[in-house]
């Protein structure tokens, strides 16, 4: 038995003191040394089932269990088990577990919590290696320990825990409905896996009404044990689940999640996430401007794009997606046609197209050559395609067979206006006719607005596994997330190994050790400036003086124009301490902004240890920008970049990754600012070297994977100057974790 | 006529003060040195002193600010010049001050034994310059009594007299003149004035709270004149707040989280000169737009509030150019109670 505890110290306020409260946590819990079932198999595909807690009285959950289980088509051996023994929905009661047979495959446990551990000790006694706990009233209400005894009861079985506090299981493959939420579940090509049991269970009847099919669902509950990982490598070889849907509210591990989904979903494959809960900022007051832009779910956001994952913001949206990608092949290329009979949702089309990234094609020779003779005369074949409001299913059925047999056109949007002299059925027939025809070749997605009729008609198209939407929006968001996809697995495949830049690492531990040693979280001036210099990363010439004397002497060597600042570890943001003093020209300047300096600290912070001022190059000229990394709980070290300055928290035109990263992957966050045009050239200006800004962040992003020990580090501003004179960085600063005691 | 040096027994005694009003007695006849810098203003690559340019705006002087102080910091005079040629820059600027006045008020540092390692004490100005010194002493009785023992003997074994001594800020002139003046007296020291503690001196301006705190104006700039004689902090429920006796108090500055924006809202009243916003948060457009309808204005600092409050508090309560007020309440109600002869 292997245990591994973790102490925490936690800090409370009490009668305005700070006191210590040690807990004593088991973070991981016995590990036995029998191998721990990784095969899910038998979750989503058993043989056999024990229900422990199967009851007769309808309306309790031990009942709709078992009803569901067998009303779904489960054509495998279900054994309730129940004390009062009988005989349920004509299934024989056993008694007790121990009057089971052996080899069975699966185990749900619905039992009242206190009963839980004992149930799954005889469970595993049995030989059955997953059990899925329906009982809630662990973790969840803070009951941590009992539920670690659970799985560490299972683990010594080797037996695998789904839960606790879920709904169950659906499995399209094993015609399983092992869930006490609804009964009617369409067969589909999505896996849905979801943190949250109500809404999860909500989710499900969403989607029989939208004729969404899934292929599984899963509560994952507390995550005692069985998580979104293990799911994760189980849907990424189910060949029957083409998108895995996950409802999460939180990750401990995302590094690890997204680490496994870079590497084990196949590319035919979608990820779309609806992420809930937007944390707030930690209680530890966070020093940097990285800091303070890095809220969790900003990083979340940046992590999921990085890994192609798709983050959808509601459950609609993520449905869309998902009808999406189980019904229509990703596009081939980036020219999409829209086919309309409306010239306002043309237009509507038009607008969400730029919305979601979807680009028109635009070239009119060949729109016209290709849809004149499907238009009439006061038509139009500029992109959208105007087949007018007289269109029927004749004219919608040329148009679309047009687009679709041409090797030109990546992906078609069909639009639909009820007219009230076009029969709605007929238009929906036509499009399914050409996807009779052709098949699933080609990527496409539709939109029909309307009424009543047109509403059949859309579940019609949905039942006949066809993309329709009731909002042109819709549609063109489904299909902006094809291409997202799309993009990321263009990108995957150019990607390069990541080549680490030539750093001395060794050193830079070596300087940080000396802070720890003194007890200090902030690296002086000379420390971070010493440690950009040893990861090669450019910053204006400076050194730290503690004399006038030698100020007006560091002046003179540098070159004026240059700066002052106050280097102390007390005093982090210097501008508004009155301890920073720019273009300063000449000697005068120079001893009357040392003075001033001074002064203005030793008043601010008349506690503030005050190690020396610096003076340094004033960079004149260039675009301010912000590189920073930092340390993210889920996802580990995170790098930074975008427009700098002393509003750069305001503005917050800023992107993230989680590191390392490429220098060509550095170079696409650059493209992917707000304020990226004025980097390019903007209204005269001229364009900025953006080569030396990605090799900055590449190395940043290599720094904060490398030094384990460096919590954030800020480079604000850092001028990026003409094409071919590099960046450079004006300031530094950098924090080191806190260590736990 | 003699140069006046005005020195103090201890910080914040009121020197400046006594200084402007023994200058308005012969305002045309007075020109204005203060050789160590202790209220650095740095604004646009300059370095000014607070009392420098307060002096220069009610003397009318002519010289440029950066005349009337020679550094600021130790490292700056220790830079620049040694013992004799600190001597020879002081004799130098009096003489051309002098040109213009007949005599400088030469005002020393914070308290009496500041700059003497730089030879700008007063004990030195007075070995080199033909100068008579004056001293300002505050606080209670017996503390008074013990400042003003100290510095006569210590200025007896230099062989240095004393033209006397101002009591300022006192708190019940009657008992200072019962029991304290015989005494100090009976020294050789002569009391020259016995002020008493004027509130409405030790009132400061948003402007220059502002200043001081490196703050951002979000709102109200109109009210930046306004005068603050209060200061609340906010940290409890807008209900508790408005109930709070002190919250009553006019001229107050409210110190309060910029997320607080019930407790800001609350303070939009006729008795409010100013919110101070910590935390750099800026509130809602809404309550920007009435705080500039109403002049109070907002000032936004990156502090959390408790510094925040307590730096106010430290803050110097000085008087500047702007505070015409304070410079009129000198002139009627100090000026009068100082009877000195000068020479």
């Amino acid at each position: 038995m292997i245990f591994i505890n973790i102490i925490y110290v936690r800090l409370h306020f009490e009668d305005s003191c700070l006191n210590p409260k040690v807990i004593l946590r088991p973070m991981f819990t016995a590990i036995s040394m029998a191998e721990k079932e990784k095969d899910l198999i038998p979750l989503f595909e058993p043989d056999s089932i024990a229900i422990v807690g199967a009851s007769s009285k309808k309306g309790k959950v031990g009942n709709i269990l078992l009803s569901n289980i067998v009303n779904s088509g489960y054509d495998g051996v279900v054994y309730p088990i129940n004390p009062k023994g009988g005989e349920i929905y004509g299934k024989e009661v056993y008694g007790s577990i121990e009057e089971l047979p052996d080899g069975i495959d699966l185990g749900i446990v619905v039992i009242p919590a206190k009963y839980v551990r004992e149930a799954v000790h005889k469970l595993g006694e049995k030989g059955i290696k997953h059990t899925i706990v329906i009982t809630s009233g662990f973790s969840e209400i803070g009951n941590t320990d009992e539920e670690n005894l659970i799985v560490e009861e299972a683990g010594k079985h080797g037996m695998r825990i789904l839960g606790p506090n879920v709904f169950g299981i659906y499995s399209a493959k094993a015609e399983l409905n092992a869930t006490f939420g609804p009964s009617d579940v369409s067969k589909g090509e999505i896996a849905l896996i979801s943190q949250s049991g109500a809404l999860g269970i909500a989710m499900i009847g969403k989607t029989a009404m939208q004729y969404l099919g899934l292929s599984a669902i899963v509560s994952v509950g507390n995550k005692a044990d069985i998580d979104d990982m293990d799911l994760i490598d189980y849907f990424a070889d189910d060949d029957e689940s083409k998108v895995i849907m996950i409802y999460m509210e939180g990750l401990e591990n995302g590094r690890e999640f997204i680490d496994k989904v870079e590497s084990e979903i196949p590319p035919e494959k979608a990820i779309i996430v609806i992420k809930a809960g937007r944390s707030e900022k930690g209680a530890t007051a966070v020093a940097s401007h990285t800091g303070s832009l890095a809220g969790s779910d900003r990083v979340f956001s940046s992590a999921f794009k990085q890994a192609g994952i798709l983050r959808a913001d509601t459950i609609n949206e993520a449905f869309n997606w998902s009808r999406a990608f189980s019904s229509t092949p990703l596009p081939e290329n980036d020219k999409v046609v829209v086919i309309t009979n409306g010239g306002g949702i043309g237009v509507l089309s038009a607008d969400a197209a730029e919305k979601y990234g979807v680009d028109l094609l635009d070239d009119q020779t060949f729109l016209k050559e290709t849809f004149e003779e499907t238009i009439p005369p006061f038509g139009s074949t500029k992109n959208p395609i105007d087949i007018t409001g007289q269109a029927g299913k004749e004219e919608y059925e040329k148009a679309l067979r047009k687009a679709f047999e041409s090797d030109e056109i990546g992906a078609v949007v069909g639009l639909y206006c009820e007219t009230g002299t076009t029969d709605d059925g007929e238009v929906a027939n036509a499009v399914k006719e050409i996807h009779d025809d052709f098949g699933n070749e080609k990527t496409a997605v539709y939109a029909f607005t309307g009424g009543e009729e047109v509403n059949d008609c859309i579940q019609w198209l949905r039942k006949n596994n066809i993309s329709a939407y009731t909002e042109t929006d819709d549609a063109m968001s489904s299909l902006g997330a094809l291409y997202r996809r799309k993009r990321y697995l263009d990108r995957k495949e150019e990607m390069e190994d990541i080549d680490a830049p030539d750093m001395d690492i060794e050193s830079i531990n070596e300087i940080i050790n000396r802070a720890v040693s003194q007890g200090r979280v902030n690296l002086l001036e000379d420390e971070a400036r010493k440690i950009l210099d040893l990861a090669g990363i450019p910053m204006a010439e400076g050194r730290v003086v503690n004399t006038l004397e030698d100020a007006v002497k560091a002046a003179e060597e540098i070159g004026y124009p240059v700066v002052l600042k106050v280097v102390s570890e007390d005093i982090m943001h210097k501008s508004d301490a009155g301890g920073l003093a720019l273009d300063l020209e000449n000697e005068k300047e120079v001893v009357d902004a040392y003075q001033a300096i001074y002064s203005n600290c030793k008043s601010k912070y008349p506690n503030a240890h005050i190690r020396g001022i610096s003076v340094a190059e004033m960079l004149k000229g260039g675009e301010e920008t912000i590189v920073g990394g930092t340390w993210d709980n889920s996802f580990g070290p995170m790098v930074m970049f975008g427009l700098g300055g002393v509003y750069v928290e305001i503005l917050e035109d800023v992107v993230f990754r989680v590191a390392p990263i490429s220098k060509r992957e550095a170079r696409r966050m650059i493209g992917e600012i707000n304020a990226f045009p004025v980097l390019v050239g903007a209204r005269g200006q001229s364009r900025k070297d953006l080569d030396a800004l990605a090799d900055i962040i590449y190395r940043m992003s290599f720094l904060m994977d490398e030094v384990d020990d460096i919590s954030e580090i800020d480079l604000n501003p850092i001028k990026a100057f003409d094409q071919g004179k590099g960046a450079k960085s004006v300031d530094v600063a950098i924090s080191i974790k806190r260590k736990v005691i | 006529m003699k140069n006046l040096i005005i020195a103090s027994t201890r910080p914040d005694a009121g020197k400046t003060t006594v200084g402007i009003a023994i200058a308005m007695m012969k305002k045309d006849r007075f020109n204005y040195l203060k050789p160590f810098g202790d209220r650095p203003i740095y604004k646009k690559k300059r370095l000014i002193d607070y009392d420098a340019k307060l002096f220069k705006n009610i003397l009318n002087l002519k010289e440029d600010y950066e005349k009337f102080c020679i550094g600021f910091d130790h490292s700056k005079i220790k830079y620049a010049y040694d013992e004799k040629t600190i001597k020879e820059k002081i004799r130098e600027r009096i003489e051309e001050m002098r040109e213009t006045r007949d005599s400088v008020i030469i005002e020393t540092g914070s308290e009496w034994t500041v700059g003497s390692s730089i030879h700008l004490d007063p004990i030195s100005l007075n070995q080199y310059i033909d100068s008579d010194i004056v001293f300002v002493a505050t606080g209670d009785r017996t503390s008074m009594i013990d400042d003003i023992h100290t510095v006569s003997k210590y200025f007896d074994a230099q062989d240095i007299s004393i033209k006397g001594v101002v009591l300022n800020q006192v708190e019940s002139v009657e008992d200072i003149q019962n029991f304290a003046v015989d005494e100090i007296e009976g020294l050789g020291i002569d009391v020259i004035g016995i002020i008493p503690e004027i509130d409405e001196l030790s009132l400061t301006r948003v402007s220059f709270i502002n200043d001081m705190l490196f703050g951002k104006i979000v709102a109200g700039e109109a009210g930046l004149n306004n005068l603050v004689e209060n200061v609340f902090v906010g940290a409890m429920s807008a209900e508790k707040i408005v109930r709070n006796p002190h919250y009553q108090k006019r001229r107050k500055l409210i110190v309060t989280g910029g997320d607080r924006s019930d407790v800001v809202l609350a303070s939009l009243d006729e008795k409010t000169s100013a919110v101070v916003l910590t935390n750099d948060i800026i509130p809602p457009s809404n309550i920007i737009s009435r705080a500039d309808r109403a002049g109070i204005p907002l000032i936004s600092v990156p502090l959390d509030t408790f510094e925040a409050a307590r730096r106010i508090e430290r803050m110097d309560r000085i008087t500047t150019i702007e505070d015409d007020f304070k410079i009129e309440r000198i002139k009627e109600d100090i000026a009068p109670k100082i009877d000195i002869r000068f020479d």
